[in-house]
């Protein structure tokens, strides 16, 4: 194996262990909101396939503006937020809903099976209507 | 080059690296040449780092890249 090919070892740092065991609870629910503001913000932009320039466009802004707001640092104002919201056509709420979690709810498996026994029986879940239906075969496999 | 336990969460994995026989890493070096002076910065730069690695994951946008270099805090448009 290649020296590069090898995982970077893991490190734990004592100093930042200590920094972060410290940071006041509100600078943690700041840094959050804003982080997770900036993130929804650039996903939504992203998803309608705008540019941030064309964002910019959108919102009358300068388009350093939109750096700002999206390098999840910015302290927005509720005037701000209403303006994006009205933009995006969304309510001010929405902007700081969680995105809902990718779930995959159809996988297609197949499992080569040899030499099972005639009396062992196997149940084949399906799941692409979203119920937990299990059809019981009787192994016929020789 | 090392995996820094304290931000290597669910959205990403953040490395530094460690120079020679040096027992810390230069993100180690940094923090301790301006904990005191900028403790705040330096607070806010850990936190943001660790809701990098847990919640958000690395952005592009977060960062500035050409930071120090003419022209580095101008958009730049897709």
């Amino acid at each position: 194996m290649n020296d590069n090919d090898k995982p970077a070892r893991k490190y734990s740092s004592p100093l930042i262990k200590k920094i972060l065991s410290e940071i006041p609870p509100i600078m943690e629910l700041q840094v959050h909101t804003k982080m997770t503001l900036a993130a929804r913000l650039d996903d939504i932009i992203t998803a309608r396939g705008w540019s941030n320039g064309e964002f910019a466009k959108k919102v009358n802004k300068n388009p350093s503006e939109i750096s700002k707001w999206l390098s999840g640092t910015h302290n927005f104002t509720i005037d701000t937020l209403a303006e994006i919201a009205l933009a995006l056509n969304m309510s001010v709420a929405e902007l700081f809903a969680p995105e809902p979690e990718q779930v995959i709810n159809k996988v297609h498996v197949i499992i080569p099976v040899k030499n099972v026994e005639q009396s062992v029986r196997y149940i084949t879940p399906v799941t692409a209507d979203g119920n937990s239906k299990y059809y019981s075969h009787a192994s016929n496999r020789k | 080059m090392v995996e820094l336990r304290q931000f290597s969460g669910r959205k990403a994995t953040i490395y530094s690296v460690i120079l020679g026989n040096d027992n810390a890493t230069l993100l180690d070096h940094f923090v301790q040449e301006n904990a005191i002076k900028f403790e705040y910065e330096v607070d806010y730069i850990m936190t943001s780092l660790r809701k990098m690695s847990n919640v958000t994951g690395v952005r592009e946008k977060f960062f500035k890249l050409n930071e120090g270099k003419p022209g580095d805090g101008k958009a730049q448009s897709r």
